[in-house]
């Protein structure tokens, strides 16, 4: 029980709030990081925080302009026994009006309940922009300085942040319990991913930012720019894909920017951790992962016009200490073609893939002996050289020729 | 004390149905609407009485409105609407009531009725809604929470549905109105119940509220607001003064919680003695199952080398027991341990009750063999008789020890087992 508490107490909870202030170019950024459950304090940790701004940018450059980035969940993998391990990482993104909310969570608890986390976070979105928009109305009237103004949103972010990491670690109220289901969403394509595992690598967490593998690294722990040297979790460095996908997958999106190669690719390839992003993570954390690969295992995305759900559900293949195969299945509850199949047999092929697959190989069997199984599966291609299929047939079509040629 | 914080997610205010929100405008309109006229003809000096007390107060109203206006106040008070209103106060929310949703210079008489119904509804609305409120705050002060906890609940979990609901109360009557003047209404009710309590004076009007809230609060509407007009003008002025009001019921709802913790401490002891005993029987069972097993039911012989073998395993067993819980071999508490026997025996009979036979009359058996569960259930206490006699029939010298006590026990089982009448019997499904 006391090994239990004290684990909890290892969860750090990070919020980073991005508010449109006239006077900044970028507008104010207010972090509030907590560890079990005290308020960090430290500036220099909050500075190198707020760099993780960039990943807000980042999730919401979709071509489909419609879909926003909501959540996603994390599972830490030790290589060398093929183990889930804690703690387990979760990003949820969170916009209201002008304001901006990122939130990380780092914990060993691996069942966070990512609905009511994120209505709490929501609210917190909400409230903030409340207190933004009084305080900035009454520093308007002059009634408030603007340092005045910041204090009051410090103080309120930390008192919303406090309660939300209470709700999680002592009342357990947003852990377990079964998630919200809006309505059964229809699967739309899969992918098979192939990633290199680069590990080894050590970064300067000063001005520069520069990585170094091991070798290369300047000798000591200080850059030559002065910042400190510290080692980088093991990244993904994703190298080829495969696309399955029903027939006809053209007529039931009916929107071919958001079906080419790319933007399919873009849902998966936008959630794999920036290194910088986790070795950030890595230094704050009290629970360190510099040993494991990150992998989602969740992400979900929202319609803005709808709130219709696009999530990837994705599993891993270790096939090797340094080679990683990711496997996705995308749900939408935009569509509900014939064509499509159910999200109720997401389980089953997940199984499937987990007891089935070995490698490149058998990729193609795996897939026919699934229920995605009438499906199409196109060859591997390099993701590098992505930007030259402007279609999921022109993927096709290379087989169809080099199957010709032999 | 962990679980006792996870107790918190009970306590939340969950707010009336928008139906009944509708329905309680439209009855209280129409019971506005149908009696002005019938007040104002029938009750003429009760007008000129209430007129007298606030013509300053209602001066900025039309004539006609004024009339409406005394006569809706005689309505609430002859109907008992609401409890205790100060004709004062009538006066200075109808004016704030106007300020807050623009209707001081234009209002038609329809509309007039309207926003008091709304008022009035919001009024009872929020009345209730503040008893709760204050129950589940007692109710979350005796979890021993945190302050900056607690007041987060009850801005997130109690005041913000609140809020909202009262504001319905308003929107149901197509009126658009200033938030501060519904957080005014909280307010002016927390600072009545103040004023029962005795930590303030003399409660403020809702009308009056407004006039200070206004000057200070710069917005007035908008979903995002809620958390922040709650936080400063409920909580940051009255958590303090609620706490302090109701400090001598926390103290009570601890005390009582701390009874009803060490009540449960105490249940928790007995039964967890209770199962130690369980325990015991299935131990003593364990040693001799596989010797019941092979006679009863795959129809081997019982020998008495069997007999001598389950004699050993229960004496071992009762001895163990014994040192597990007095710390010595030799039985203290007899008529404890007779019990830990005669309950053994009743589980035996649950899985064989055939073996129950040889204990009873013969002239039961008819009865016996047709529901042997209820038989058993209804002559317990013959059955347990003729077990003691049995047992004491096999036990030699005063006292029960484990040596006697398995001498006996098996022997008796011996004796059941080799019944030809017993073994011929079979209750298998």
């Amino acid at each position: 029980m006391e090994e239990l508490e004290k684990m909890e107490n290892l969860s750090t909870n990070l919020l980073i709030t991005s508010i449109p202030f006239v006077e900044a170019d970028l507008g104010l950024f207010t972090t509030v990081i907590m560890t079990g459950d005290e308020v960090t304090q430290d500036v220099s940790t909050i500075m190198q925080l707020e760099e993780a701004k960039e990943s807000i940018n980042i999730l919401d450059e979709f071509p489909d302009k419609e879909i926003i980035f909501k959540s996603s969940k994390y599972e830490f993998i030790d290589t060398s026994e093929d183990k889930r391990k804690t703690p387990s990482l979760y990003i949820i993104k969170q916009d209201y009006n002008e304001i901006s909310l990122l939130n990380i969570i780092v914990s060993p608890i691996s069942e966070l309940n990512i609905t009511k986390t994120s209505e709490v976070i929501d609210y917190i979105a909400q409230s903030t922009a409340g207190v933004f928009r009084r305080t900035d109305t009454l520093r308007n009237n002059d009634s408030l300085s603007e340092e005045e103004q910041q204090d009051e949103l410090r103080k309120n972010l930390r008192d919303l942040v406090e309660f939300y990491q209470w709700q999680i670690l002592s009342e357990e109220s947003l852990q377990k319990s079964t998630e919200q289901g809006v309505q059964a969403p229809m699967i739309t394509n899969s992918l098979l991913l192939k990633a290199e595992i680069i590990r080894d690598q050590v970064q300067c967490m000063g001005g520069c930012g520069k990585t170094f593998s091991k070798e290369t690294a300047p000798a000591g722990v200080q850059c030559e720019c002065g910042g400190e040297i510290v080692i980088t979790p093991p990244s993904l460095n994703l190298a080829k894909v495969s696309y399955v996908y029903p027939e006809g997958l053209k007529e039931i999106i009916n929107n071919e920017n958001a079906i080419t190669p790319e933007s399919l690719l873009m849902y998966t390839k936008e959630s794999i951790m920036s290194p910088k992003l986790l070795t950030s993570l890595n230094q704050l954390s009290s629970l360190k992962f510099h040993d494991f690969i990150s992998i989602p295992s969740m992400i979900g995305y929202k319609s803005k016009l709808t709130n219709d759900l696009i999530n990837v559900h994705l599993n891993y293949f270790l096939s090797s200490e340094d080679e990683i195969y990711i496997f996705t299945c995308t749900t939408d509850t935009r569509y509900s073609d014939q064509r499509l199949v159910s999200a109720v047999s997401l389980p089953v092929i997940m199984r499937a893939f987990q007891s089935n697959f070995q490698g490149e190989n058998n990729w193609k069997e795996v897939i026919q002996r699934s229920e995605l199984k009438d499906w199409i599966t196109t060859p591997f291609v390099k993701i590098k050289t992505l930007n030259q299929f402007s279609s999921l047939s022109d993927i096709l079509a290379l087989e169809i020729r080099s199957d010709s040629n032999e | 004390m962990s679980d006792e914080i996870k107790e918190s997610q009970s306590f939340f205010y969950s707010p009336k149905d928008v139906v009944d929100v509708v329905s309680e405008f439209q009855k209280l309109f129409s019971k506005l609407e149908s009696n002005i006229k019938h007040f104002i003809v029938s009750q003429p000096t009760f007008l000129i009485e209430l007129r007298r007390k606030i013509k300053t107060e209602i001066g900025f109203l039309s004539p006609q409105k004024k009339d409406m206006a005394l006569a809706i106040f005689g309505i609430i008070v002859t109907e008992d609407i609401i409890k205790k209103y100060d004709p004062i106060f009538f006066a200075e929310d109808i004016s704030a009531l106007m300020d807050a949703t623009d209707k001081k210079t234009s209002c038609t008489d329809d509309e007039f009725i309207g926003l008091l119904t709304s008022f009035l509804n919001t009024l009872k609305t929020v009345t209730h809604s503040i008893t709760i409120i204050i129950n589940n705050f007692i109710s979350l002060k005796s979890l021993n929470l945190e302050d900056r906890i607690t007041r987060q609940i009850l801005i997130q979990r109690h005041f913000s549905t609140a809020l909202t609901e009262a504001n319905l109360c308003f929107e149901v009557g197509e009126f658009k109105i200033d938030l501060r003047f519904i957080i005014s209404i909280f307010a002016h009710i927390i600072e009545k119940l103040l004023e029962e309590n005795e930590v303030i004076e003399k409660a403020k009007s809702a009308g009056m509220i407004y006039e200070g809230i206004i000057k200070t609060y710069p917005l007035k509407e908008g979903e995002d607001i809620l958390y922040d007009i709650i936080n400063i003008n409920i909580i940051e002025s009255y958590y303090d003064l609620i706490s302090q009001a109701f400090e001598s019921k926390i103290q009570k709802r601890l005390e009582v919680a701390h009874e009803q913790q060490v009540e449960i401490q105490r249940e928790f002891q007995r039964s967890s003695e209770q199962q130690t005993d369980q325990g015991r029987i299935e131990q003593i069972l364990a040693s001799i199952e596989q010797a019941l097993y092979e006679v009863m039911k795959i129809q081997r012989e019982m020998t008495e080398a069997k007999r001598q073998n389950l004699e050993k395993n229960i004496e071992k067993v009762m001895r163990r027991l014994a040192i597990e819980e007095f710390g010595v071999q030799d039985i203290a508490d007899q008529q404890k341990y007779m019990q830990y026997v005669l309950d053994t025996w009743f589980s035996i009979f649950e899985e064989y009750p055939q073996m129950c036979l040889p204990l009873i009359d013969v002239k039961q058996y008819t009865k016996f063999v047709s529901d042997p569960v209820e038989y058993i259930e209804e002559n317990k206490q013959t059955i347990i008789q003729q077990l003691q006699f049995k047992i004491r029939r096999h036990t030699t010298g005063e006292r029960f020890t484990p040596g006697n006590l398995a001498n006996a026990f098996s022997h008796i089982i011996y004796e059941i087992t080799t019944n030809s009448s017993v073994l011929t019997l079979t209750f298998d499904k």
